[in-house]
């Protein structure tokens, strides 16, 4: 079995799925050709908007002009204006590096805490693989976004908070298939055969587990970052993220939310890209996980 | 002994290590909470009492001390607290001026409500779409399958903001307020719902397709059973079991979305006074209600686990 | 709503120091309340309410703590000892009558003798001394109450069952004003017993209605009080409430609140959002809006913390803040622009003041100039000779029932004004708690949202003088100025009105000069009204929503 044959939910931890429970035909479905390029696309141009947002939108995304408060949109501005008179589409495209960023970072710190607790209960010796295996139970008694909001209510809130107590949110879950992975990879007959070959311990461990269990990572990686943004502009839309007028997208959300009566276009196109976002991601992560199926079994 | 009564010996203690093991996650639970007040910045009888804006009095701070055993070694006040748990005692919520397990009886009914309403609600959705699409010709499955994936993208406040938008705001079918009876849940189980269907929907459809490759579906065909009796009788039967299990990690995912549900439509239940605690940096109740809620997801788990067990003889534990 | 419940501590301790605030009082300037709707039509009996509120009310007592929610609640289970008529004055009400001894310190009220709570007990001297010894009780926690109170408070008496004679310490001319603020509506003795938790949960008073359930964070259900008969003078009718039922629903939501109002779902709304005032004709709904005097809406710059130590620097934000405009576009124009340290409609009011920073960015940056704010970083921020940035932090609470969508867009507006001219300011969203928290351990270079509402120019006093900042704790701006100590001091004790005047306009004219705050709208009471409720209107001692003689048709 591969460790992501369970749908990746935007808002929580992997299902607990008991072995007989295992959907076989996972490998069986195959996306439309046009969808890892279209996602391909779509996170090209979200990464141009992140490192050059200017090539984009030429306006700045802070810019207000009461003459011009609540336009809809039209060729002057693409995506209206909000209840500030700041241009839609230019916020959106500048929010895409307060977004992304975010979701990179909060990534980051779940792989990177999943890492250290994976690596030492797969590597480690039984006694530390029983004590992180169970605290890894423990964490996963608490819904993820209750992980989250506990971490909130424990440090405030705010953009470092959030990225961190999303990565908290998320750490239980790599944590396991890290753990996971490293075990399946260890019981390999390849690195079985290096054992026998006397290879040192080491060796073993840098030249055939690490490799072959973090391959994996980068699907992980790429899958999660769409997580990590739709998480985190929830935080933001519960008020718990970025301050204004930051151009965030959950809390470009948020702020339009008031207005929905009156600008429909404030609370659907922001809303519209953190889906195709994470649409985005998932099909690229799944794309990129079935290059990598056949070279693991090896 | 006989082989049918080793395994009902072997089954019964899978069971009693399920259930035990139930008891050390909630143990584990009420330690993390415990320890998560005093990892927080400040003294744990600031956060006692409100933290330093509620402006507590140098003899409220004296009270709270003495009531949580906060002048008593960390071991102690550990065990203090555990006993307090034992007898439900949560503690006392500052921003609510009540008892904190009061607060979460108060709430814990519409929570479950909802949760429970949008699980079935998801099932619901999720098997019809599979029934209605799989292996119905290319665009009808690609539709299907299309929709699946795109509604479990869909976040939930947003969607949320949307169907209130369109259906309550402008259609006017369901009220803005929420209402009370089916009328107030309808809005905040169907938000909760779609995106949850959306993963169902993934799992059942992939067990459906193989379900309907299965000799005995063939069989029943040539037998002269309809196409919908065979996706009904058949199909269904084989998608469902396996999909069951998720629905323990589904109730989990509910309750994280619930808390952003029950925000969007001012919504009473947990996840409402939840955001409220954190938000008031009320810790008595933030904790409180993270533990009871991780409690009651633990036991949910464990109930899926032994009916799940119950259900599926195939499966052989131990 | 947005009075902070930390202003109403410090106002508490305001009064306390021998301040005389008439608080949150409305004048004849502003007359509210009469009936929303004169309809020809006669009032119908029965009918169920549903009012959709912004804030919980967490307990329902208003005497503990002292919220506004609670008052707008307790306003509609209680009746006060006495009463505030549209002109100010205190006219009696469950005290039909009342004697003050010539020092000012002894009260003697005869109270009626046909009053009875909803619990059946009857409301008489030893209730009405019952309230008064628990809200001056430092264990019951009222801040507002207390805090009004307490300071003054020597001992109470009941002469007869119906004659209740109060001593205070020390006269104090507000303590009427006070006890005619639903903050202080009389409540059952009896209910007092059952302890503080369950009294939050179900008071119990003698007003048109009472308290049948209510459900934290969601919902009040009001029933009717079937012998009600103690109405406040000036009613438009007597016996009983209209209304069968009032269902008081806590909905954050401001566009929630208005689809509900739309949709038939409600019958009252408060705070109606300003982007929808627009179409609230087409949907037959009326708008009801009620001024409060006092100091508007603002935002507090700390004359003590860099960089608005210096004058130049105040003057300068203020000159570059574009609020005017500001104001309209993100309320829509729904909130007349408020320039001057007073609310028109306070008494010596002075209106000279009003246009007294209008949208002058190039004296803006002249005054930044001579200030020494010379430099510019790589983001256009100034900077000064050390090298430090003219930045400016604004905190705002972020609770929308404290700070609105629109007051949001206000900030926003202003924040990217004061950027123009090189001011480098973030907006920062706190928790209530740690908003209240910054207030009163005053570190902070601004704050958004203050204002205090009080029909006397006294308040300039609360705000800005050296004893308010030196005793009370009330003045967030940390000014201090000997003249205008001197006026303030002078026009609290003259008692001629033209020399009165004139005083209050002279220490306007420093406090504007000063630019210690930016002045934004008056505080206003803003209900929404479907077009089949009538006869909704406010009170006029605090502005509270008053259901008793509202009907649906």
């Amino acid at each position: 079995m591969t460790l992501l044959d369970a749908p990746i939910t935007p808002l929580d931890e992997q299902p607990h799925l008991p072995p007989g429970a295992v959907h076989v035909g996972a490998r069986r479905r195959r996306w439309p050709g046009v969808g890892p390029l279209l996602a391909g696309l779509f996170l090209a141009i979200l990464v141009v908007a992140v490192i050059r947002p200017s090539l984009l939108a030429h306006g700045n995304p802070l810019t207000v002009d009461q003459a011009a408060t609540l336009l809809p949109p039209s060729i002057h501005h693409l995506f209206g204006t909000d209840q500030n008179g700041r241009d839609v589409y230019t916020r959106v495209v500048y929010g895409a590096r307060e977004s992304l960023s975010i979701g990179l970072a909060a990534t980051a710190v779940g792989l990177a805490l999943g890492m250290i607790l994976g690596l030492a209960a797969g590597l480690g010796s039984k006694w530390i693989d029983t004590v992180v295996s169970r605290f890894l139970e423990v964490m996963f008694a608490f819904p993820s976004m209750l992980l989250a909001l506990l971490f909130v209510a424990m440090f405030g809130a705010g953009v470092t908070s959030l990225i961190i107590a999303v990565g908290i949110g998320t750490a239980p879950g790599y944590a396991r298939m890290i753990r996971g992975q490293v075990i399946a990879v260890r019981d390999t007959p390849y690195v079985e055969a290096a054992r026998v070959l006397g290879h040192s311990r080491k060796r073993i461990v840098f030249r055939h587990v690490l490799p072959n269990a973090m391959r994996p990572l980068v699907v992980l990686g790429t899958l999660g970052v769409g997580q990590a943004i739709v998480w985190a502009s929830a935080l933001s839309f519960l008020g718990l993220g970025a301050a204004p007028p930051a151009p965030e997208w959950g809390a470009m959300l948020a702020a339009g939310r008031d207005y929905i009566s009156v600008a429909w276009w404030l609370e659907l196109i922001p809303g519209a890209v953190i889906v195709l976002t994470s649409l985005a991601t998932t099909a690229l992560g799944r794309h990129i996980q079935r290059g990598i199926e056949g070279r693991i079994s090896t | 002994m006989t082989s049918r009564s080793l395994r009902a010996v072997h089954r019964l203690r899978w069971v009693a290590g399920r259930i035990g093991g139930a008891a050390f996650v909630v143990w584990g639970a009420a330690t993390v909470t415990f320890l998560s007040l005093h990892l927080m910045p400040g003294s744990p009888a600031m956060a006692y009492a409100g933290g330093a804006a509620a402006h507590p009095t140098r003899a409220e701070l004296a009270y709270v001390s003495r009531e949580y055993g906060l002048d008593h070694s960390l071991v102690v006040q550990y065990l203090l607290y555990l006993g307090r748990l034992v007898r439900g005692n949560l503690g006392y919520s500052p921003s609510q001026q009540q008892a904190v397990s009061t607060v979460i009886r108060q709430n814990v009914g519409p929570t479950m409500e909802l949760t429970l309403c949008s699980l079935v609600l998801a099932w619901v959705l999720a098997v019809l779409s599979s029934i209605v699409t799989v292996r119905r010709g290319r665009v009808a499955s690609s539709i299907g399958s299309g929709l699946e994936i795109l509604t479990a993208s869909l976040p939930q406040y947003w969607l949320g903001i949307l169907l209130l938008e369109v259906l309550a705001f402008h259609l006017r079918i369901f009220p803005a307020t929420g209402g009370t009876g089916f009328e107030g849940l309808a809005l905040p189980s169907l938000t909760l719902a779609v995106p949850l269907a959306g993963f169902i929907g993934q799992v059942t459809r992939e067990e459906f397709e193989a379900a309907l490759e299965q000799p005995y579906v063939t069989t029943a065909r040539a037998r002269g059973m309809g196409d919908w009796g065979v996706r009904l009788r058949h199909g269904l039967r084989h998608a469902i079991l396996p999909g069951l299990t998720m629905s323990g990690w589904a109730l989990g995912s509910l309750i994280s979305g619930a808390v952003i549900v029950e925000t969007l439509f001012s919504r009473q239940g947990l996840g409402n006074v939840l955001v409220q605690g954190v938000t008031q940096q009320d810790m008595p109740l933030t904790i409180g209600v993270v533990l009871v809620v991780a409690v009651v997801y633990v036991v949910a788990n464990l109930a899926v686990d032994l009916l799940y067990q119950v259900a599926d003889p195939r499966l052989k534990r131990a | 709503m947005k009075h902070k419940r930390s202003l109403l501590a410090l106002l508490a301790a305001a009064v306390a120091s021998g301040l005389v605030l008439a608080a949150c009082g409305s004048s004849a300037a502003s007359p509210p309340g009469g009936s929303t709707l004169t309809s020809s039509s006669k009032p119908v009996r029965g009918g169920t309410l549903v009012y959709l509120e912004d804030r919980e009310e967490s307990c329902l007592d208003p005497q503990i703590g002292g919220d506004i929610p609670q008052a707008m609640i307790a306003a509609q289970y209680t009746d006060n000892l006495v009463y505030e008529g549209p002109d100010g004055k205190i006219e009696p009400w469950l005290a039909k009558s009342w004697t003050i001894s010539p020092n000012g310190r002894v009260y003697t009220f005869t109270l009626r003798d046909n009053v009875r709570f909803t619990d059946g007990t009857p409301l008489n001297a030893a209730a009405v001394q019952a309230n008064i010894e628990r809200v001056v009780n430092p264990k019951t926690d009222s801040s507002t109450d207390g805090g009004y109170i307490a300071p003054f408070y020597q001992s109470s008496k009941v002469l007869s069952p119906y004659v209740l004679q109060v001593t205070l310490k020390t006269p104090d001319s507000s303590f009427l004003d006070v006890m005619a603020q639903s903050y202080i509506g009389i409540e059952s003795p009896k209910g007092f017993a059952r302890g503080i938790s369950a009294n939050c949960d179900d008071p119990i008073g003698s007003g048109p209605f009472e308290i049948k359930s209510y459900v934290p964070n969601q919902e009040i259900v009001l029933v009717r009080n079937p012998h009600y008969n103690s109405p406040p003078p000036g009613s438009p009718h007597t016996g009983p409430a209209y209304l069968k039922e009032i269902i008081w629903k806590i909905v954050p939501d401001a566009s929630v609140r208005w689809a509900a109002l739309q949709d038939g779902e409600a019958n009252v709304i408060y705070y109606p959002p300003a982007e929808d005032w627009a179409s609230a004709a087409a949907s037959h709904i009326t708008i009801f809006t009620h001024e409060r005097p006092g100091s508007p809406n603002s935002i507090i710059l700390n004359a003590a913390a860099s960089p608005f130590t210096s004058l130049d620097v105040r003057q300068a934000f203020l000159y570059a803040s574009n609020e005017k405009a500001s104001l309209k576009s993100a309320y829509f124009g729904t909130y007349p622009y408020v320039g001057s340290p007073l609310v028109p409609g306070t008494p010596d009011y002075d209106s000279a003041f009003q246009n007294a920073y209008s949208y002058d960015p190039a004296k803006a940056e002249q005054l930044l100039e001579e200030a020494g704010w010379t430099g510019h970083n790589s983001h256009g921020y100034r900077t000064n000779k050390l090298g430090q940035v003219l930045s400016v932090s604004i905190p705002y609470d972020s609770d929308p029932g404290y700070t609105p969508s629109e007051d949001l867009t206000l900030y926003e507006d202003i924040q990217a004004a004061e950027e123009k001219v090189g001011f480098d300011v973030t907006l920062d969203p706190l928790s209530s708690t740690a908003y209240d928290d910054l207030w009163s351990n005053g570190k902070y270079q601004t704050l958004a949202g203050g204002y205090w509402i009080t029909n006397t120019p006294d308040v300039l006093r609360t705000l800005f003088s050296t004893q308010a900042l030196k005793y009370y704790g009330t003045n967030a701006s940390h000014s201090s100025d000997p003249q205008l100590d001197t006026l303030l001091a002078e026009g609290l004790a003259e008692q001629n009105p033209t020399i009165r005047q004139k005083l209050y306009d002279e220490a306007q004219a420093i406090v504007s000069k000063e630019a210690w705050i930016l002045n934004l709208y008056p505080a206003e009471e803003r209900l929404a009204i479907a077009s089949n409720t009538h006869g909704v209107s406010a009170d006029y001692a605090v502005g509270l929503p008053d259901f008793y003689s509202t009907w649906i048709s």
